[in-house]
């Protein structure tokens, strides 16, 4: 079902209308003439693949999102202040509101990072809270929070350029919220937890599929970009190496790479593309890790199902937002309520990430169902179920026409000195009709975000 | 130091190298138009004394296929390949890049492939030549990290040097502009010691030309360093 047209669509519509529709390839030919690529791999193949994007854009009205960011903004409250709990006297599971189980099974909990702590508090410096718009109570809904190396924001923020470039017609005839300002607010988010010294972009590298938003993110605020190896640690401080020979204190590290390839000496011994010693640097406290060591914990898809508790126990606050309605085999009533309605659930695996491990129960086969359910008894913490939310298609353009694709919304947020959401985000939709599954990994393409008010 | 100068030894690498096949792309690209006026007027086999000054072997039946031999030849170092390996160092450090630099590369690398199964005019190539000078004017003009500059201009500089030497043989040349190199080489590090023409060997200057990159960009010496402290 696609979303009631509200009058700050009629208005894009109305403009639409009388713009020259003939530049709308333009935009194709933009994302590759400038390599904005989102890669895949594929059967083990690295396929350079610029995103795909849809010229219509999901429009928020401003009061609409205004409610949003307060819930976000809360919830990333809530999940930082759980981080911070979690690692050090752990009173939400003292207090028996997370149960410890959860806690101490979850894949990306880190028990010997107990008592490390960030500078200036922050752990969930940079977030991407996943959300859809439930189609039968017309309320957004959470769906996930991302709080390891979330991507995506340089597309919007890309193709909101071309946009203005191509049909300014819109921004000036619109009140469109700006998200240019997103580049100074990561830089000052960088800044302020910077330990002195540099700020560094620490990629994976070129194969990596969001190398593209590395590199912009480097250039909009002014870091600079490093590959493992252009970094040393060298008594618990970290160095980049200059080409020049001169050693570079660093004082803070925006990584987009997993904890697992972090640091060889810490993590993964097989890693290549980490900083040798850059934990121990993080635990002296002379470096700010953007995302913490160990963040994983709290976007755990069966944690997931204890942050609204985390904001009425740290912030003392009804949620402003609600998750999607979720059941844990954990607990006895759930697991019942799971099994007899396995047909009508969405089965998630809480070790897996992208779209992947994600099985609709009404498609699975009657030996698949029995195998699941008897996984579910096997390993309860390993499984989340989840109404299937039916939430709202958005129109795109393609095969020739206007045609509905379901698709969900990424916000991202800032956690600074002050905790900010962009205004606008990137919204992902699925390429088939009737498909549930937008993530890029997924092959999904993507929509600019406007917040606009009449 | 302030945030967004320091350039890291992978990024310094991949800036040089860009300079260095842009202009190769784009001398390689000249050439191949002039061999194609000489394969028609002068004699067939101008395109082949070409290659082989560069140690390359190429077959072709005529001045088209000449061209396209010199653009989509198998052999390593074709221009579809050299305008290739400039956008792998190009997409590495875009982060220091003027974007219409990036997208004028690209563009050319996506025409190039585009075109594989097509026939090469000398009036193709002239555009894409015309297309490698916008590119490095565009940086000289655009860029404003210096460095990043630099590092391309000095790859250009050492390329067009090298290219000097295996096609025309002219080590007078080199030794007229050297301190070229020499005052990009210093701008780059302080510590670069200058060099000099003092031999008349190409193959032997060849070899030294293409080292003196080790004295603008030390790889090694971080990790050194490293090494020796720990050892202490």
């Amino acid at each position: 079902m696609i979303e009631p047209i509200s009058p700050e669509y009629q208005k894009f519509y109305d403009i639409f209308e009388n713009v020259d529709q003939s530049k709308v390839p333009k935009f194709k030919e933009f994302l590759e003439a400038n390599a904005v690529n989102f890669n895949l791999f594929k059967d083990g193949n690295f396929i350079e693949r610029s995103f795909p994007f849809d010229m219509i854009p999901r429009i928020i009205p401003k009061q609409e999102f205004d409610h949003l960011e307060a819930g976000i903004i809360q919830r990333v409250k809530a999940l930082n202040a759980f981080l911070n709990d979690i690692y050090n006297d752990q009173k939400i599971v003292n207090d028996g509101v997370v149960p410890r189980e959860y806690v101490d099974s979850a894949k990306a909990f880190l028990p010997e990072y107990m008592g490390v702590n960030p500078p200036k508090g922050i752990r969930t410096h940079i977030s991407g809270i996943d959300l859809v718009k439930d189609a039968v109570s017309g309320d957004w809904v959470i769906l996930e929070d991302n709080l390891r190396v979330p991507s995506g924001v340089s597309y919007p923020l890309t193709i909101r350029r071309a946009l203005r470039h191509t049909y300014p017609e819109f921004f000036e005839q619109m009140k469109i919220s700006k998200i240019k300002q997103y580049g100074e607010q990561l830089k000052a988010a960088m800044d302020y937890v910077n330990t002195g010294g540099l700020n560094v972009v620490l990629t994976p590298g070129r194969y990596n599929s969001a190398y593209y938003e590395h590199s912009y993110l480097a250039k909009i605020t002014d870091a600079t970009l490093a590959n493992g190896d252009d970094l040393i640690v060298e008594n618990d401080e970290v160095f980049l190496c200059s080409y020049n020979g001169e050693r570079l204190r660093v004082g803070a590290i925006y990584r987009r790479l997993d904890d697992d390839f972090l640091d060889p000496e810490e993590f993964d011994k097989e890693s290549l593309i980490g900083v040798r010693g850059l934990a121990r640097a993080y635990r002296a406290g002379n470096v700010a890790v953007m995302n913490s060591i160990g963040n994983g914990v709290a976007d755990d898809k069966g944690i997931y199902y204890f942050v609204p508790q985390m904001v009425k126990y740290y912030l003392n606050e009804e949620p402003i937002l609600r998750n999607a309605p979720t059941y844990l085999p954990y607990y006895e009533k759930d697991r019942e309520y799971i099994l007899a309605n396995i047909d009508k659930l969405v089965i998630k695996d809480v070790a897996e990430a992208g779209g992947y491990g994600v099985l609709f129960g009404n498609r699975l086969s009657p030996e698949k169902r029995a195998e699941i359910i008897e996984m579910i008894l096997e390993e309860p913490r390993r499984w989340i179920a989840q109404e299937v939310i039916e939430f709202y298609d958005l129109p795109c353009m393609m095969e020739g026409g206007i045609v509905p694709r379901k698709a969900d919304l990424r916000a991202y947020v800032i956690y600074g000195e002050e905790v900010s959401v962009s205004m606008g985000g990137l919204t992902r939709y699925a390429m088939e009709e009737g498909n549930y599954l937008v993530n890029s990994s997924q092959g999904g393409g993507f929509k600019d975000t406007w917040v606009v008010e009449l | 130091m302030t945030n967004g100068v320091a350039i890291s030894v992978n990024t310094a690498q991949r800036l040089y190298w860009f300079g260095r096949y842009v202009q190769r792309a784009e001398t390689m690209l000249k050439e191949l138009v002039n061999s194609y006026d000489y394969v028609i007027d002068r004699d067939a086999d101008e395109g082949k004394k070409l290659y082989a000054k560069l140690g390359v072997k190429i077959e072709y039946d005529n001045a088209l296929d000449f061209l396209k031999q010199g653009v989509y030849g198998t052999y390593g170092g074709s221009v579809e390949q050299i305008i290739s390996w400039a956008r792998e160092n190009a997409i590495e450090s875009r982060h220091l890049l003027a974007e219409r630099g990036f997208s004028t590369l690209n563009k050319i690398h996506n025409q190039l492939v585009a075109g594989r199964d097509h026939p090469v005019s000398p009036s193709n190539l002239e555009e894409i030549i015309d297309n490698c000078s916008l590119i490095l004017g565009i940086f000289s003009t655009e860029l404003d990290r210096t460095r990043g500059y630099q590092l391309i201009r000095f790859g250009q500089q050492i390329e067009r040097f090298d290219l000097i030497l295996r096609l025309y043989g002219e080590i007078e040349m080199v030794t007229v502009d050297i301190d070229v190199i020499n005052t990009i080489a210093r701008q780059l590090n302080r510590n670069y010691r200058p060099i000099n023409v003092t031999t008349s060997d190409i193959p032997k200057f060849l070899i030294f030309l293409n080292n003196v990159v080790d004295r603008v960009i030390l790889k090694d010496v971080c990790a050194t360093k490293l090494t020796q402290s720990q050892g202490q």
